[in-house]
């Protein structure tokens, strides 16, 4: 498994899910499921890069069906940066009384996964966190 | 000291730093908060409350480094301690999707490191009464 929620120290209200980088170019890496059971919207992520891949991987991440790949949440973003740097994820470049949809916002149904799908190139190497804060909407 | 971590009221997950103003002149530190948790953290947002102003033209940074009293402006540089009263943004989240979330849009705090907070000024900030307040996510 190379997508698995933490559960390793306290996470003050943020849900921490570890990415581990494979040799698979194109293909899934792993999914989590909806861990409340009902509508979430996910408000507030960032992606904390330990380990950089070594090659310029690009992880689609989203919301989707079981196995299905999804970009709504991250998708140009390589992840051959520099060690130890942090990367915002949900966009908070946005006025009041906007649309909180992607990439300023994503829903998460009860019944689905976040899917993480590499592409470009191997991820081989790479450890990061993704942090998540939703909001139940329920 | 006129830099403390405030325990006065329920902060609803918010870390809160008291600074008092002082009778100082010349630059000079007011006070350093070490980190909290002893592990990497990732300050995200933040904001300073000043509910009384300086009667001087004092001004303040705000940052992290790894040595106690240092100044430092990677969280706020040369904010006016005079004037108008109110809250404002230390932190700015003015960040797109997928962008580094660097200074002044994110800083690390790291295990063992300071917030120092700064007067630049050279003025001295007596009256000066605010409060920072922080969010993080812990890195470990």
């Amino acid at each position: 498994m190379t997508v698995a929620i933490s559960t390793d120290d306290a996470k003050t209200g943020w849900l921490k899910i570890r990415l581990l980088g494979t040799a698979t170019v194109a293909g899934l890496l792993g999914q989590v499921a909806n861990p409340e059971g009902v509508l979430l919207h996910i408000c507030r992520a960032f992606l904390y890069i330990t380990t950089p891949s070594l090659a310029a991987a690009v992880p689609l991440v989203g919301i989707g069906a079981t196995g299905v790949s999804d970009n709504t949440i991250l998708a140009t973003l390589a992840t051959n940066q520099a060690a130890g740097t942090v990367w915002n994820v949900v966009g908070m470049d946005r006025a009041s009384e906007a649309a909180a949809t992607t990439p300023w916002g994503v829903l998460w149904p009860a019944a689905s996964f976040l899917t993480v799908t590499n592409s470009v190139a191997a991820s081989t190497g790479l450890v990061a966190d993704l942090y998540i804060r939703y909001i139940r909407l329920a | 000291m006129t830099v403390a971590i405030a325990t006065d009221n329920a902060q609803a997950g918010w870390l809160k730093i008291h600074l008092l103003g002082d009778a100082t002149a010349g630059a000079h530190v007011y006070g350093s908060i070490l980190n909290p948790e002893g592990v990497l953290l990732h300050i995200y947002e933040a904001y300073f409350y000043k509910s009384v102003a300086s009667a001087a033209a004092s001004t303040l940074d705000i940052g992290v480094n790894a040595t106690i009293d240092t100044q430092d402006t990677d969280m706020c540089s040369a904010l006016a301690t005079n004037g108008a009263l109110g809250v404002y943004k230390i932190i700015g989240t003015d960040l797109a999707s997928e962008g580094a979330a660097t200074t002044p849009r994110g800083v690390l705090w790291a295990a063992g490191s300071y917030i120092t907070f700064w007067e630049q000024a050279g003025q001295a900030s007596t009256l000066l009464v605010g409060d920072l307040y922080v969010h993080y996510i812990r890195l470990a």
